[in-house]
């Protein structure tokens, strides 16, 4: 039996993931495969995330109402989930992103005195 | 597949095609490709397991998947099925019985507008307060306080305190012979304040109901009917009002219909007929014009209700103005009464008071049952999910969350407890049924309990079957559902079930002791001393007003009949009192020697001449009362030594005198005679000083009551038809032997111990078949094994060593368990028992027997058959 996907395990924590996406969605609506490649191309494949273990996130997302969802017919002529960023989703981006500027800033400024 | 499964799987799918496309391109070969994609992908069914717990409400349809899922498993093994769902039944059934009659006896709320405002109001002093004449009830204060509390209040103080409080003044009801139309039938007349449907807010349902001016005097005598009586009686004839009917021969006009939901203020009463107050001694009753009820401020008769929203404290000029109204003032703090407000459907019901604490304890032993009960379904399931080990593993290695199989093995037993909750309803209508007829004053009790089932009864039915499921399902669930992947791990799966079985055992140990003590009272109170000769005794009532007889005509009546009935043939002595033997109720005086200091409460028997030879007292010294005694210028009377004791100490009683009646303050009396002590109302308690005299022609006949008793040389039931055709015109009531009398006293106290018994009987059953349950189970489990011992050379009886070995360890632990909580639990209900002492283990030896035995019966059988096993057929099976 293959190992559980687990956000924990791949030193990736849930709420960054949530972000990650939304930010990738912002950019355009598209599908889970879209996004699952981009995220891995944006992150020089840095982030070694099971790519299924993106889907329940993207359900979480939607039932939270970031995210809206709509089956449309994609580029190679399949009918697919395109998923885009609504209201809520593009404020709780902005905030989320806000805190994640300031969380970051102040880690780098940690380190790099202790250095 | 739903929609939305249909739509996580396309979408999967999507992504899964988009990605083995793109490895193709780079090379791969298709197949390779898609299991690459797959492999990046990772675990399609536990992801897809993931987005559906993101769905709202995603328990609710996988809860109706399982369930459906759980009913083809259950018709797959109906045996099972059927026990599970049968001990749930009879266990959530007698909870349910037992809560639809607590709900109508002790938790409705009276039906009246705001009830919670409406108080009784009682009075409280350390001394007694100045009454000259009283009708009602001095009892001793509760618990933690001193004094007294009463309930009658006189006209004066009622008038005094309407001007502080919104009061309503009522007397309880009585009986009268009312005639509507054809025929006079016996119905229960109220007499309540004119404001009293006003205060309470009750619309009327026809007509008017009563108003002041009805209440004043000189006013026209009007009546409002229940909506009971109206149906009955009056065929709902609308046309009955405005109507003349005679209540004991006075016409009264009917002005109106109070609404069927309506009963009054006290639970379990329910009066046909309410009247205004003043019109109450039309009646003829206790209440005599001639003693100026609504004047005399030392009269004390009337019961007041108050509304009282907010607080429920009375104020100084609340407790002001009663004192105001007093006859004389009071000597001193202790004697100033003071009022006292108490929530009004406890306060005046009786049905409450007698029924709250025997219905809370079997609503305790049935919550035990149902435990018991539950934790046999429980270590049905768990020993189920062991079964099917090799499912469960396959689901977990195909990604089923633990969660997911949780809630599977949550809503097998929830289905079992729906299913066992839907048999228990129909079980607690039966039961509920059973009982009623079995309880004093069954026909008020069928009246507020009802015939079918109201949404609090189901209400209460299925939460009962939502909690168990939660509390017992929830540990087999989660053993089940956690199962450790790393194959040929050894299952430990058997602690939980020990406990239940030890737990079971216990509570049957409890369960079973108690019903034992309770049985042995029952017991003790039939054979207990009476204190007269109670076989060959036929006793009945005649109510002397509804027999037409005007009370100056009454006394020569009685006394002609009295003769007839002596001259009857069989009936060997013939007598009567006020005072109905053995009824619970009785006539209470106190009174003393000359001098005493402090008057002695005792009981009276005011009867015919020849009262206590027909008894059959034993003379202690003296002699019986005779006819000549009425004409004595000293009245003569005989009392118990009881009452001697009290009143003389160790000096002989013959020819003393002592003062009877107001408190050791009335006229003297002399003792001609001493006998041994009777039961008088009651068969437990101690014995009750008692006065046995002669009754006064002219002033004993106001109470309206008159039983007599008749001694016999035949067998007593065989008279009653003769009793009847002396009299045809005489209304008898409660016509039954002496034996039959302490049957009807003792009828509670019987319902109680056989439901106890029964109760404790179910729990031992459930718990042996807990027992036999597991153990036949494990036997089964280990055929293989006890196949290879047997094949060895193991002798037989070791084997069934082995199993009798493994269930007595829980049979011993429960029972050691049980005794020590049952010898904490029994000290609680020894107000219940009579003759014997809770913690006397003789008591207990009967019951511990019984379920050893049964116990024994439990653990034999699956060892019998563990050592019956052929080893070939054994070995065979795997």
């Amino acid at each position: 039996m293959p190992p559980t996907p687990d956000p924990k395990a791949s030193g990736l924590l849930q709420g960054t993931l949530d972000m990650m996406i939304l930010q990738v969605i912002a950019l355009e609506p598209q599908h889970g495969y879209a996004i699952a490649t981009r995220l891995q191309q944006i992150s020089k494949d840095v982030l070694q995330v099971q790519q299924g273990s993106l889907y329940p996130a993207l359900h979480r997302l939607e039932k939270k109402g970031w995210l809206a969802a709509e089956w449309k017919e994609s580029e190679h002529g399949r009918m697919a989930k395109i998923y885009s960023l609504t209201k809520a989703g593009k404020k709780q981006l902005a905030e989320e992103a806000e805190n994640w500027r300031r969380m970051s800033a102040a880690i780098g400024l940690v380190m790099g005195t202790a250095r | 597949m739903s929609q939305a499964d249909q739509q996580l799987h396309d979408e999967f799918e999507h992504h899964l095609r988009l990605r083995a496309a793109e490895l193709e391109a780079s090379g791969l070969p298709p197949a390779e490709a898609l299991r690459q994609a797959r492999l990046e992908f990772g675990p399609v069914e536990s992801l897809k397991e993931e987005c559906r717990e993101q769905r709202p409400a995603f328990w609710l349809f996988d809860l109706g998947r399982d369930m459906r899922h759980t009913l083809r498993l259950l018709r797959r093994s109906p045996v099972l099925a059927a026990a599970a769902i049968l001990s749930l039944g009879l266990g959530i059934g007698g909870n349910t019985a037992i809560f639809a009659l607590i709900d109508s006896l002790l938790l409705r709320e009276l039906p009246v507008e705001r009830p919670a405002e409406l108080y009784a109001v009682k009075w409280k002093a350390g001394k007694e307060p100045p009454i000259q004449r009283m009708t009602g009830a001095i009892q001793r204060a509760p618990a933690g306080e001193t004094g007294s509390v009463g309930n009658p209040f006189s006209f004066a103080a009622y008038e005094q305190l309407r001007a502080q409080l919104s009061l309503a003044a009522f007397l309880d009801s009585q009986l009268a012979s009312v005639r509507a139309s054809g025929s006079a039938e016996s119905a229960s007349v109220q007499a309540v304040s004119g404001n009293y449907h006003q205060l309470l807010g009750v619309p009327p349902y026809r007509g008017r109901l009563l108003r002041g001016d009805d209440d004043t005097p000189g006013a026209p005598p009007v009546a409002v009917v229940s909506h009971r009586y109206w149906t009955n009686q009056l065929a709902s004839d609308p046309s009955t009002i405005g109507r003349t009917i005679r209540i004991n021969s006075h016409a009264f006009e009917v002005v109106g219909v109070t609404p069927p939901a309506f009963y009054g203020h006290e639970v379990g009463a329910y009066p046909d007929l309410t009247i205004p107050l003043r019109h109450v001694p039309l009646l003829g009753g206790y209440l005599q014009e001639k003693d100026q009820p609504f004047t005399n401020a030392g009269y004390w008769w009337v019961k007041l209700l108050a509304r009282v929203p907010g607080g429920a404290t009375p104020t100084e000029r609340q407790n002001a103005a009663f004192v105001a109204s007093l006859a004389e003032a009071p000597a001193d703090a202790q004697s100033t009464p003071t009022l006292r407000f108490e929530p009004a459907a406890e306060s005046l019901s009786g049905i409450r008071r007698q029924f709250s604490e025997p219905l809370r304890l079997l609503m305790g032993m049935m919550i035990l049952v149902l435990f018991i009960a539950s934790a046999n379904v429980a270590n049905l399931l768990l020993a189920r999910a062991v079964a099917r080990d090799k499912e469960i593993l396959v689901r977990l290695s195909l990604g089923a969350s633990a969660g997911r199989l949780m809630r599977q093995f949550l809503a097998e037993f929830l289905v079992l407890a729906l299913l066992g909750a839907a048999f228990a309803l129909l079980f607690a209508q039966g039961l509920v049924g059973l009982l009623i007829p079995l309880l004093p004053g069954h026909q008020e009790i069928q009246l507020l309990v009802g015939g079918g089932l109201d949404l609090r009864i189901l209400g209460f039915t299925a939460a009962v079957a939502f909690l168990v499921t939660l509390l017992f399902g929830i540990w087999p669930a989660r053993q089940a559902a956690t199962r450790q992947l790393q194959p040929g791990l050894p299952q430990r799966k058997t602690r939980f079930t020990g406990v239940l079985l030890v737990a079971q055992v216990a509570l049957a140990t409890v369960l079973i002791v108690g019903a034992g003590l309770f049985a042995a009272t029952l017991q003790n109170l039939y054979r207990t001393q009476f204190g007269f000769q109670k076989e060959r005794l036929i006793l009945f009532t005649v109510d002397t007003l509804q027999a037409g007889t005007k009370p100056a005509q009454a006394y020569p009546f009685y006394r002609d009949f009295q003769r007839r009935l002596a001259a009857l043939p069989g009936v060997s002595l013939a007598s009567a009192s006020v005072v109905r033997p053995l009824s619970n109720g009785g006539w209470w005086d106190s009174g003393g020697v000359p001098g005493a200091a402090k008057p002695v409460q005792y009981a009276v028997h005011p009867s015919l001449p020849g009262y206590q030879e027909t008894l059959g007292l034993q003379l202690r010294s003296g002699r019986f009362l005779v006819e000549a005694d009425q004409k004595a210028p000293v009245p003569r009377v005989v009392i118990n030594q009881s009452l001697a004791r009290k009143l003389f100490g160790t000096e002989d009683a013959l020819g003393r005198t002592f003062h009877q009646g107001h408190r050791g303050s009335g006229p003297l009396v002399e003792v001609v005679g001493v006998v041994a002590d009777a039961r008088y109302e009651s068969v437990r308690g101690d014995w009750i000083p008692t006065v046995y005299r002669l009754l006064h022609p002219d002033r004993d006949f106001e109470a309206g009551d008159l039983t007599f008793v008749l001694r016999t040389a035949v067998e007593p039931a065989s008279l009653a038809p003769a009793i009847r055709q002396l009299a045809p015109e005489l209304p008898i009531v409660e016509l039954r032997t002496m034996d039959q009398q302490v049957d009807t006293l003792l009828r509670q106290e019987r319902l109680f111990a056989l439901l106890c018994g029964g109760f404790a009987l179910l729990a031992l059953l459930l718990a042996s078949l807990g027992l036999f349950g597991v153990l036949s189970y494990r036997v089964n489990r280990r055929e293989t094994e006890i196949g290879i011992r047997l094949a060895l050379g193991a002798p037989r009886f070791t084997l069934w060593r082995m199993v009798v070995a493994e269930g007595w360890r829980w049979v011993a632990a429960g029972a050691v368990l049980g005794l020590c909580g049952a010898a904490q639990l029994t000290k609680l209900v020894q107000s219940y028992l009579y003759g014997l002492e809770a913690a006397d283990p003789v008591n207990w030896l009967a019951p511990l027997t019984l379920l050893l035995a049964s116990a024994a019966a439990a653990v034999a059988l699956p060892a019998w058959r563990a050592c019956r096993l052929d080893p070939m057929t054994a070995l065979r099976r795997d």
